[in-house]
C-alpha cells in the first residue's frame, strides 16, 4: 500500500504548507488537517484513515493542486486513499447510492418529465447507456 | 487544434442535475440562447459525464472510456460540446486534454470506441456556456440587449471551482483570479462585488458524502460573508453550487437561521435584464424568492 504513495513528495508537502490558507476546508472545519494525514502516511499507518470521514471532506476543487510546486498535493494523496477506501467498499452511503445509478442506468438521476412539459421543454434526449455498458464491458 | 467561429453549433450537455433536479434552468439557458441566436442542438447518447469523484477514484479507465464516448457523440454528430454544468465541464475537459495531449491514451480509447463504430476527434471544441458568451457572443452583444439593467445592484459572482480548474485542462480563465464570469455579470449593469470569501468553494460536495452538516458550515461562511458586504444577489453557473446556496438556505429556515439572499442563475439574469417574464425564466422553482431583485429591477427601470 505504501507503494500508492509519493512519500518523498509528501515529506516536503509537510514543510511547505504553502497552499493551506488557500484551502478552502481547511479554512472552514476546524477538525479538518490533512498534515495529521501526511504524518501517519509517513508512518505507514494508512489503514485507519480508510475508514475515518475526514478523506472524504476533500472537495476535489483542485486549489492546492493548482498553487503546488510538486504537483503532488493534499487532493492527490486524499483521491488515493478515497480509491483505496472504495475498492474495499468503505465508501459513504450516499457515495455507494450514487455509483448504484451510475451501474444501473448510466446516469445520477432521471429527467422529471412531468415538471418539463409544464416548462414546455422538449422532450429529454435519449440516454445512451445500453452503447455505453456493451463499450465498458467489451 | 481547437478552431471555432461565432456560427459553430453545439451540442447541449445538460447533464444529469439540470434535468432531474432543475429543469427550469434548462428553460432560461433555452430562453436566453434562442434569443441571441446561439447555435445548439440537443443529441441522444448521452450519458453521465461522469461524476468525477465517484467515477476516477473507483476506476480510472471507465472514467476515461465514459467521458471520452461522451465527446464522441457530439464528433459523429459534427458539432462542437456545450453546457451549464461546471462539473461536466471540468470532466470532458479534463477527458479531452488527456486525449489530446496522450497519443497512446488516445489510440487506447479509440480503439475501445471503434468496436462500437465511434471515435474522438482533437478538433472537438468543448466550452462551457461562459466561455461561449465571453469569447464568442461578446460582452458588446451582451450589453445591446440589455432592456432591464441591474444598475447599481450589489450583485456577488461565484463561478464555482470546475469553472476554471484545473487550468491546464479548462484554460480559458486564471484558475485563482478569474475575470470572465465577472464581465459577463457586469455587461448587465451590475456592480460585481467582491468578497473576501469570493472564491470559497460552495461545500455542495461534503453533501454528497453523507457530510449535510459541515456542507452547511461552508455555505453559511459564505451567505453570511454577503450579507456582511450588502449583497443583493448571488449569482451563479453551477447547477450543484446553486443547490448549497438555495437549499442551504432553505433548511437553514427551519433553524429560525435566515439569510433571504436570492441565488440567480447566470441565464435566470440574462433573461430578466434582456426583459423576460421571471415566471418565464422558472424563478419560482428556487426555494428562496427573488422577489426582491425584481422589485429593485421594476424600480430601476420606472
Amino acid at each position: 500500500m505504501n507503494n500508492s504513495f509519493n512519500l518523498t513528495a509528501i515529506e516536503r508537502c509537510l514543510e511547505c504548507r504553502g497552499c493551506e490558507q488557500n484551502c478552502p476546508v481547511f479554512q472552514v472545519l476546524a477538525d479538518y488537517d490533512p498534515n495529521l494525514v501526511l504524518r501517519d502516511i509517513l508512518e505507514r499507518e494508512i489503514a485507519p484513515w480508510l475508514e475515518r470521514e475526514m478523506i472524504w471532506q476533500c472537495l476535489e476543487c483542485h486549489t492546492c493542486s493548482e498553487l503546488c510546486p510538486q504537483r503532488y498535493s493534499w487532493e492527490d494523496v486524499f483521491t488515493r486513499l478515497k480509491s483505496l477506501a472504495m475498492q474495499q467498499g468503505k465508501v459513504p452511503e450516499m457515495v455507494s447510492r450514487g455509483l448504484e445509478l451510475l451501474r444501473r442506468s448510466g446516469r445520477l438521476g432521471e429527467p422529471r418529465d412531468a415538471i418539463r412539459k409544464k416548462l414546455g421543454l422538449p422532450d429529454s434526449p435519449k440516454c445512451g447507456w445500453e452503447e455505453l455498458r456493451a463499450i465498458l464491458n467489451k | 487544434m481547437e478552431h471555432t467561429t461565432a456560427t459553430s453549433r453545439y451540442a447541449m450537455f445538460w447533464g444529469c442535475q439540470i434535468p432531474a433536479r432543475f429543469p427550469f434552468m434548462e428553460k432560461s439557458w433555452r430562453m436566453v440562447l434562442d434569443s441571441l441566436g446561439v447555435a445548439y442542438c440537443d443529441l441522444d447518447g448521452f450519458t453521465c459525464c461522469p461524476e468525477r469523484s465517484l467515477a476516477r477514484n473507483l476506476d480510472d479507465q471507465m472514467y476515461q472510456l465514459t467521458a471520452a464516448r461522451n465527446l464522441a457523440v457530439a464528433c459523429e454528430a459534427g458539432v462542437g460540446l456545450t453546457m451549464a454544468c461546471t462539473g461536466c465541464y471540468s470532466t470532458l475537459k479534463c477527458a479531452a486534454s488527456r486525449l489530446n495531449c496522450y497519443p497512446v491514451e488516445r489510440e487506447r480509447v479509440n480503439a475501445a470506441l471503434g468496436r462500437a463504430g465511434m471515435s474522438y476527434q482533437r478538433s472537438l471544441p468543448v466550452k462551457h456556456l461562459v466561455e461561449v458568451l465571453h469569447d464568442q457572443v461578446g460582452l458588446a452583444a451582451i450589453r445591446k440587449r440589455v432592456v432591464r439593467p441591474f444598475t447599481r445592484m450589489r450583485i456577488a459572482v461565484h463561478g464555482g471551482c470546475h469553472l476554471v480548474r484545473p487550468s491546464h485542462a479548462v484554460h480559458f480563465d486564471h484558475p485563482l483570479q478569474p475575470v470572465k464570469f465577472d464581465n459577463l455579470v457586469g455587461a448587465l449593469g451590475a456592480r460585481v462585488t467582491e468578497t473576501p470569501t469570493r472564491m470559497l468553494c460552495c461545500g455542495g460536495a461534503l453533501d454528497r458524502v453523507n457530510q449535510s452538516e459541515r456542507a452547511m458550515t461552508m455555505a453559511r461562511v459564505k451567505l453570511k460573508d454577503l450579507k456582511a458586504h450588502g449583497v443583493e444577489a448571488v449569482v451563479v453557473v453551477c447547477p450543484e453550487c446553486f443547490k448549497a446556496f438555495d437549499n442551504t438556505q432553505f433548511l437553514l429556515r427551519r433553524r429560525n437561521e435566515r439569510y433571504d439572499l436570492p441565488v440567480l442563475t447566470y441565464a435566470e439574469m440574462l433573461g430578466l435584464a434582456m426583459g423576460m417574464a421571471p415566471e418565464e425564466l422558472g424563478l419560482g422553482y428556487h426555494r428562496i424568492e427573488a422577489e426582491a431583485v425584481m422589485q429593485r429591477l421594476e424600480r430601476m427601470s420606472a
